[in-house]
């Protein structure tokens, strides 16, 4: 079965792009756009990789992989933060927060499947 | 702004005690009016303590102050009868407090009122005497200069905290900016990529060709926002400085690889690290920016030739000397230092509409400063330019983290 990955987005066709990309290599794709949708799908879903956008019109993302990192059962699920954000600091207070990578935005494609792949392992 | 409030303040309960003293002093049987003086100068100041800071600023505020300063200065003054010359330094607090309202004409006119006063209250009986006389002028230069040199610190100060202010605002902007150009570039550079990948069906080699273009102006874009971001947060002292061992040899491998697409057919690259330079205690990226931005810029301005890279140790002198030379357009001798000004670029860039906006020299300048290097630049227009950075081995303190 292809890998589930949760995506945080907020910003529509960030979103939709995300989706589209990740459906289109293979993978299957569930969308968060608020970082409390985000934390209860993770929770139910139980999916194998979060894609977690920073700045969310509602919630935060770095607090939301804190949260996620905090619980039990959601602990194991690799984090990637994909932001906007791209100053001095940012990386490190992406990782700080839990997230397992970080990937400034505007990335390319491979660049993103390559972080993913090295977080899900051979499958 | 507490600042003249507090000095203010302070001022007067010295110009009160000093009063009280001299009437003490010099005291008569009853000194009833002196007290009442001395007692409403003491209130007024309470009063002042407890007035909010914006009726300091009211515009009549500097006027009735020095007004009724004077006024009861003079009144205790001649009501206890004593005129020596002690009385004087009494009058340079009022003077001090009239060049506090940041208006000369206020200064001038408590110089002149307090000269008056002295003059013809408390010395009735000798005023044609010339050294009283000479007291006035004397007053009047004194105030002058401390109110000329009290409003030219305070604007000082102001103009500083308004350009400062600014300096934030803007880089606030710019990392808004940023963020908000990203989250659309993102959109543009994906769906380019999964285009020219295929992803999203085949193509004709002229689609593939427009998506390429479509790719790198992209980058062109984002690369610009985040130098215009960089530039600001240099000019506004916002950036700080990571110490670590550096090896020369490596900080070029990498800048070799983050050129390589400005690299051009008709000229070659050639980057060499003479052998046996020590590691350097220093900040790697900012090195490697350093070198890589003088390195663009030279295949930029080179249609032909070649740019070369040469890293040396220079054991007297205790750095590393990186010298990037090219055969390309030169820098004429009168813009040797204007390329070095944000948002300037040498006369010939703008005529050959080269990329670029001018800020990729003002951000290797302000660099090096951060690195407590040096810069030389030696350029012969229309045969090439030689950029020779000198790097300290050990920078010690970590300077400017504001």
């Amino acid at each position: 079965m292809s890998p589930r990955i949760l995506v945080v987005e907020d910003e529509p066709d960030n979103g939709e792009y995300l989706v589209r990309l990740l459906e289109e290599t293979g993978f299957q794709t569930l969308l968060a756009t608020t970082a409390a949708e985000a934390i209860r799908i993770a929770r139910r879903e139980r999916p194998d990789l979060v894609l977690m956008d920073v700045r969310l019109a509602e919630g935060d993302g770095r607090a939301a992989a804190r949260e996620l990192k905090a619980a039990a059962e959601t602990a194991a699920i690799p984090i990637v933060a994909v932001t906007a954000l791209a100053l001095d600091g940012d990386r490190e207070a992406c990782l700080a927060a839990g997230c397992d990578d970080y990937l400034s935005k505007p990335f390319r494609p491979r660049e993103l499947l390559a972080k993913m792949r090295t977080l899900l392992g051979p499958r | 702004m507490s600042e003249k409030r507090q000095t203010l303040i302070l001022l007067r309960w010295v110009l009160i005690i000093a009063l009280s003293y001299l009437i003490l002093y010099s005291a008569t049987a009853s000194i009833e009016v002196e007290g009442a003086c001395i007692a409403l100068l003491l209130a007024s100041n309470l009063v002042l303590m407890r007035l909010p800071s914006a009726a300091f600023h009211h515009a009549a505020f500097d006027v009735v102050l020095v007004g009724l300063d004077i006024g009861l200065t003079t009144l205790a003054l001649w009501v206890c009868g004593g005129s020596g010359s002690d009385f004087y330094f009494v009058f340079f607090f009022v003077i001090f407090l009239a060049s506090l309202g940041e208006r000369a004409e206020l200064t001038a006119v408590g110089a002149a009122l307090a000269a008056g006063a002295s003059v013809f209250f408390l010395h009735r009986a000798d005023v044609w005497d010339t050294g009283m006389w000479l007291r006035v002028p004397f007053f009047l230069v004194t105030a002058l200069t401390y109110g000329y040199l009290t409003t030219n610190a305070r604007q000082a100060r102001s103009r500083a905290e308004a350009a400062e202010a600014v300096l934030a605002l803007k880089t606030t902007f710019l990392a808004t900016l940023s963020h908000e150009v990203r989250t659309p570039l993102n959109v543009i550079v994906g769906y380019t990529d999964m285009l020219r990948e295929g992803l999203l069906g085949e193509l004709v080699a002229a689609q593939r060709d427009a998506l390429d273009k479509m790719s790198t102006h992209s980058f062109e874009l984002l690369e610009l926002v985040d130098r215009t971001l960089k530039a600001s947060r240099l000019e506004s002292g916002g950036m700080a400085v990571h110490l670590g061992e550096v090896h020369v040899d490596a900080v070029l491998e990498e800048v070799q690889l983050a050129v390589s697409r400005h690299c051009k057919a008709d000229v070659d690259l050639s980057l060499r690290t003479q052998a046996g330079i020590p590691p350097v205690v220093t900040d790697r990226l900012k090195l490697k920016e350093i070198v890589a931005n003088l390195v663009t810029n030279a295949l930029k301005y080179t249609d032909k030739g070649a740019v070369t890279v040469d890293a040396r140790w220079a054991p007297s002198d205790r750095c590393v000397e990186i010298m990037v030379r090219d055969t390309g357009l030169g820098i004429r001798p009168e813009e040797r230092q204007a390329i070095f000004e944000p948002f300037t670029r040498a006369l010939e860039a703008d005529a050959r509409c080269t990329p670029g906006v001018g800020l990729g020299l003002f951000i290797v300048g302000r660099l090096i400063e951060l690195l407590r290097g040096e810069l030389r630049v030696e350029s012969e227009p229309g045969c090439g330019s030689t950029f020779t950075v000198r790097i300290p081995q050990r920078l010690e303190e970590v300077p400017n983290v504001a």
